[in-house]
């Protein structure tokens, strides 16, 4: 009775840990949390009074020998700007008490709790609006490779050379696909920005590599044979995601080429146009696509933003006639440096949905089925696409939830509630009981939940701790290992049942993991998510059901083990 | 072809200059503009550009041969 019991207590609070899942996604934004900071010497944060004349400040600052600048364009009506010098204190005193002035302090860095530390986050409302947080934490698309066809991309002061591969250009007298204009590198920084390094803004995977083309020259103009050669290329090395914020008339070669491409299993998003008319371009309006729309801060369609067949999904795109509703990237400035600059448009939507498509394919989901995951979790979700909103609005919160519960929550639950079933039924020792069935359980779908924690920073251990073990290589060496047909079998399970099944101590979660690891690889054969290297043919169904059935039968005898043992002990 | 229209200057990753033509389509126009005719109708001479793929996406191409004020 005391096992049924027990056993009825682990079921139930699966089931209560599956329903309650949602229920405790935390909220957006960072307001309320608490941080932890640290003086960054030498820089100076100056809040002058709101009406105080620019000038006047220029004055001011000239007279003290402090070199003033505004903290971001955003900033100048609060009057706030910032200054590095030498002498903190010295700096302080003399500033502290002008009648200009209403606040002067040392600039200071948030870290630790506060989550993320890009000190421009807060000016990025479209990260908060399709709900990045949790793909951060999910992994961030890390070993996902995005190519963007646009007018190159160069690294800047927050998307590091690190992260960008070298593609290809096809303009005539440009030598590599570095950018030369400042529109493709602020899409990419949109992808893939450095997050939580203390630097700039934001981005929504990352982790991704940006594998980078030149397709639109300078002036911001490209040939359509020039577009399909880039997005052939990028088939050919391997991008998961291609990203477009281009358009034009129809053009056949550039259509074959993106649907070539999405056959081919990349996920392919581009803009539907910036006409705030009727008629959407070239190759956002391809049915291979994924045709991108653009909503302002108010999450309303933006004015200009083009509609009709081929939207498929809205994201956030920017509105400069909105106060602060731009949206923000880093970018080349045109003269060496770079600069945060808000941009408008379904260019600046389009990588939203991009990066969104990395997250998940990050985290195990192929494209088929991260195309229909972000459609059928967007905002506001209609069955049949709107003209201008497709079938909602990107919401990569609900996308990594949907991922999260289906995938790796239901793991949870079978592993848990069959390695549970398997120790009740040996009448396992309550304490025994509870370790299988949270050996089951947690090997088989992770500590799922961890990306939902509110203000955890995102962490490689994070992210390999919310996957089940199974899926342990995409985390670790890359996505493609977790389908090497040795790691998917009953290889290292059944090794570790006959070493340690016999073990008091350890025998018990032992046969748990065998179970997790039996119930993801039959999963993986019913779902076809797990797709074993040289087996085709139905030889992979055949070879996950029988290591799965192996793995089973594993636990069964190390179940058994443990039985023979108590009996030898009690007698 | 020429076109008339009202002469708009947008940003979109970029300055662009638009051409809101009588009849409601919107062209933009690819090569020099005269910035003192924004907002004014203008009659624009050019040659529509072939296959022309661009990031601003707001409407058909228009190489520009000349701007007159309308």
């Amino acid at each position: 009775m005391r096992r049924l019991v027990t056993l009825v207590t682990l079921i139930a609070s699966g089931a209560i840990l599956w329903s309650a899942v949602p229920t405790v996604l935390p909220s957006t934004g960072t307001e309320g949390e608490a941080v932890s900071v640290e003086s960054v010497p030498g820089t100076l944060v100056v809040d002058f009074v709101d009406d105080a004349d620019v000038e006047d400040i220029e004055d001011l600052g000239n007279r003290l020998g402090i070199e003033l600048h505004w903290t971001h364009e955003v900033s100048i009506d609060e009057r706030l700007m910032r200054a590095e010098v030498d002498d903190l204190a010295e700096a302080i005193a003399k500033l502290a008490g002008h009648p200009l002035v209403e606040v002067v302090e040392p600039a200071i860095q948030l870290s630790a709790l506060g989550f993320p530390n890009d000190p421009l986050y807060d000016a990025q409302w479209n990260m908060r609006m399709v709900g990045a947080e949790p793909g951060w934490r999910a992994g961030g698309g890390g070993g996902v490779v995005v190519a963007v066809i646009d007018t190159g991309v160069s690294e800047v002061e927050d998307l590091p050379a690190s992260r960008i591969l070298e593609g290809a250009t096809f303009v005539p007298g440009t030598s590599d696909a570095r950018d030369d204009h400042g529109h493709g590198t602020h899409v990419a920084g949109t992808i893939a920005q450095a997050t939580h390094n203390g630097v700039g803004v934001t981005g929504v995977a990352p982790q991704a590599t940006i594998l980078r083309y030149k397709a639109l020259a300078r002036q911001g103009f490209g040939s359509s044979d020039w577009v399909a050669a880039a997005i052939d290329d990028a088939v050919d090395r391997g991008a998961d995601v291609i990203n477009m914020s281009l358009g034009g008339g129809h053009s056949e070669v550039v259509h074959k080429a993106a649907t070539a491409a999405a056959d081919a299993g990349v996920v392919v998003v581009a803009a539907v146009g910036n006409t705030g008319q009727q008629g959407v371009q070239c190759p956002g309006h391809v049915e291979a696509v994924v045709g991108v729309a653009s909503v302002g801060p108010d999450d309303d369609r933006a004015w200009y933003s083009t509609y009709g067949n081929g939207v498929d999904l809205a994201a956030p795109g920017g509105d400069l006639r909105q106060d602060g509703g731009g949206v923000l990237q880093d970018t080349i400035d045109g003269s060496g440096g770079h600069a945060y600059r808000a941009f408008q448009g379904t260019s600046m939507a389009t990588p939203h949905v991009a990066g969104a498509a990395a997250v998940l394919v990050g985290m195990g989901v192929d494209a088929l089925a991260v195309v229909d995951t972000l459609q059928r979790t967007a905002a506001g979700h209609v069955s049949t696409p709107d003209p201008e909103r497709g079938y909602g609005r990107l919401d990569l919160r609900a996308a990594v939830a949907h991922v999260l519960l289906r995938q790796r929550g239901l793991l949870f639950l079978l592993g848990g509630v069959l390695a549970g079933a398997l120790g009740w039924t040996a009448r396992l020792r309550a304490g025994a009981l509870v370790t299988i069935a949270a050996a089951g359980a947690l090997s088989a779908g992770g500590l799922f939940v961890l990306p939902f924690v509110p203000g955890l920073p995102p962490h490689p251990v994070l992210d390999l701790l919310s996957r089940g073990i199974v899926a342990w290589p995409a985390a670790l060496v890359g996505a493609e290992w977790v389908h090497f047909p040795l790691w998917i079998s009953a290889l290292l399970p059944a090794s570790l049942a006959f070493a340690l099944g016999p073990s008091r101590t350890l025998g018990p979660a032992i046969a748990g993991l065998c179970v997790g690891w039996g119930t993801a690889l039959l999963h993986g054969a019913a779902s076809g998510t797990l797709d074993p290297w040289w087996l085709g043919l139905g030889l992979d169904k055949i070879w996950l059901s029988l290591n799965g059935t192996i793995c089973l039968l594993g636990a069964m005898a190390v179940v058994g083990m443990q039985k023979l043992r108590g009996r030898e002990e009690a007698g | 072809m020429k076109l008339t229209g009202t002469l708009r200057r947008q940003f979109f990753g970029g300055e662009v200059w638009v051409l809101e033509a009588d009849g409601g389509a919107s062209w933009q126009l690819k090569g020099p503009v005269p910035r003192k005719l924004e907002g004014q109708r203008v009659t624009v001479s050019g040659r529509k550009a072939e296959a022309g793929f661009g990031f601003a996406m707001v409407g058909e191409v228009i190489e520009v041969d000349g701007v007159a004020k309308a």
